[in-house]
């Protein structure tokens, strides 16, 4: 054979006439298989109760807790006084309540103009401890995600639901993309206003292709400050663009062309999204202000939503801690893709302090979230608690840690 | 949260894009991956996501070039998958430099070929991710320059070179293997 037999024109002209293969399934299988996928469900959700027809029905709780605030911080500290004159003993009484103060307030604005003892007081029993946001409550918002850069040099994901009324004053009538709402409302932000530092908006310019973000940077960014920084930057990234709508942020530098963060030495591969990676299971992190979050631990994935559940019980560092309660015990089945979590002993769920079992409830919503499954708990005492129907299959939260937006933005 | 009407359109919106591109984004999947079931897979996977993204889908680029972009995107990801790598969760795969090898058996069609044939898509495999999916785009799936760059989100330059590139290195191979034959050949005689 003559080594000149292949030249470009042979190449050319037989990569021409490779064979033809087609689908050999009939389109009503493939169809069919997308059905089962459930892609064609009317409600892709189970079991988030009926829409409320009122939209303005979810801003009544709001109003209400701010006005609350605002009220206890005039109020309280005059009320304190009195007290602390004539009783010592209905002091103590008090105090006793304010163990719980972490993480139940986050769902309150202005939490920042009242001190502990103040939020003790509004610790009833009928106060909302969830801070995971869920299906029923975004009818007539639209859901803003952030990777937040936290004090263990991690990227700590928050849930801004953003009232459709200021979508529609900022963007107009259109249904914006998550980065048309990152160019929005990301650089209107105000990290201090929780106690986080100054992160966002990203350097350089977010923009989209298809199903990619494309996050183009200028020469030295901040991000390569050390690998911890680059791989909490690429943490966030996931925080703030991983719902379902995006598969991949591609990094490009200015020319368009793939960025190399200096001190890797390679260009860098697009960050998925959606995939194996970043399946996570929830602990909780302390920020420095005493507020309690949950956070995937340092982006550990797992591949199988039982080895990720059973892991919650393992502290694996100093920073993210474990949500389950001490001695408790489950055992976990996945049934009709839904987690199947069965106590081992009957759990009582009055027994504990309360945000501290919501923290784990909550942990393990998230954590099969992460997976795009439902929960279902098994051998719980309550039937119903803290908003949640133990009897049924429980919604999927749709993010984690709400902010409200009347804290974070100014208007 | 989408409504009834939402998930009757995505309906309507599958069987166009059945009709139209099925069998083109088949094709492309199965000389990615060289496996039919996983093609399969692959393809179910590209629905899943065109009919999620749809909504968002603003007439920017054309319907075909965004259905191959994110099949495209859904090859890579499977080949990233099957990379052997450390469990850490963000180690490099760079699909446009590494060889893109599906582990499995040539599905049946390509095994029947002719012996000239059969050595051109042995050395497709023998080139980096960039230049397979250029030549695959370029040559099989018959997108012009325009398209490819768009669907890759490349310049036209850059798809020139890397077909010009791709070109120069499956001569290269080709010219080797046959210097190999001839050689084996030549020490037989």
């Amino acid at each position: 054979m003559n080594q000149n037999e292949w030249d470009d024109n042979k190449i050319e002209d037989l990569l021409g006439k490779v064979p033809k293969i087609q689908d050999q399934r009939s389109k009503e299988d493939v169809f069919k298989r997308l059905k089962e996928h459930g892609l064609f469900d009317e409600e892709p959700i189970t079991n988030h109760p009926p829409k409320k027809p009122l939209k303005k029905f979810n801003w009544i709780p709001i109003v209400v807790s701010i006005a609350a605030v605002f009220l206890l911080a005039i109020l309280v500290p005059s009320f304190m006084d009195q007290i602390k004159e004539s009783s010592n003993s209905s002091e103590e009484s008090t105090m006793d309540t304010t163990q719980s103060t972490e993480m139940q307030d986050m769902k309150i604005s202005e939490s920042t103009t009242t001190d502990e003892s103040e939020m003790g007081i509004l610790n009833t029993e009928n106060e909302d401890l969830r801070t995971a946001v869920y299906p029923e409550e975004v009818e007539g918002h639209t859901v803003f995600r952030l990777g937040l850069m936290s004090d263990a040099a991690d990227s700590l994901p928050i849930t801004v639901l953003i009232p459709n009324e200021i979508i529609k004053r900022d963007l107009g009538e259109s249904t914006p993309s998550g980065v048309e709402l990152y160019n929005q409302y990301a650089p209107l932000f105000d990290e201090s206003a929780i106690g986080f530092s100054e992160f966002h908006p990203y350097v350089g310019t977010i923009s989209e292709m298809e199903d990619r973000v494309i996050h183009t940077l200028p020469n030295h960014p901040p991000y390569e400050q050390g690998s911890a920084a680059l791989t909490a930057y690429y943490a966030s990234l996931i925080d703030t663009f991983g719902d379902d709508s995006y598969s991949e942020v591609s990094l490009l530098n200015e020319n368009g062309s793939g960025f190399e963060f200096s001190g890797v030495g390679e260009i860098s591969t697009p960050i998925q999204l959606n995939n194996e990676s970043t399946q996570y299971n929830y602990f909780r992190y302390t920020h420095s202000d005493g507020t309690n979050y949950l956070a995937p631990n340092f982006r550990q994935s797992f591949s199988s939503i039982e080895e990720a559940i059973y892991a919650m019980k393992e502290e694996t560092n100093d920073i993210y801690q474990s949500v389950i309660l001490p001695n408790v015990d489950y055992k976990i089945s996945v049934e009709n893709q839904v987690v199947m979590i069965s106590f081992t002993e009957k759990m009582d769920l009055m027994r504990y302090d309360q945000p501290q079992v919501m923290q784990m409830i909550e942990g393990i919503l998230l954590t099969a979230a992460s997976f795009h499954m439902p929960v279902q708990f098994e051998n719980v005492v309550q039937t119903e608690w803290q908003g949640f129907d133990f009897t049924t299959t429980l919604p999927i939260p749709v993010g984690a840690n709400e902010i409200s937006y009347w804290t974070v933005f100014q208007e | 949260m989408r409504t009834g009407v939402a998930w009757m359109k995505d309906e309507s919106i599958f069987h166009r894009l059945y009709d139209l591109y099925h069998q083109d984004v088949f094709q492309f999947l199965i000389y990615m991956v060289k496996n039919r079931s996983v093609a399969e897979d692959l393809s179910h996977e590209v629905y899943v996501r065109v009919l999620k993204s749809y909504e968002r889908f603003q007439g920017k680029s054309s319907e075909k070039t965004w259905l191959f972009a994110i099949a495209k995107n859904v090859a890579i990801d499977y080949f990233r998958k099957n990379a052997i790598r450390s469990a850490r969760a963000f180690d490099a795969f760079n699909w446009e430099t590494e060889n893109l090898v599906s582990p499995s058996r040539s599905p049946e069609v390509l095994t029947e070929l002719n012996d000239e044939m059969r050595q051109l898509l042995e050395a497709l495999e023998k080139c980096t991710g960039d230049q397979k999916v250029v030549i695959i785009m370029r040559y099989i799936q018959e997108l012009s320059i325009a398209e490819t760059a768009e669907i890759l989100n490349w310049t036209e330059g850059k798809v020139k070179t890397t077909q010009h590139r791709a070109l120069n290195k499956l001569r290269e191979i080709l010219t080797k293997t046959n210097e190999m034959k001839g050689g084996i050949a030549g020490e037989s005689k």
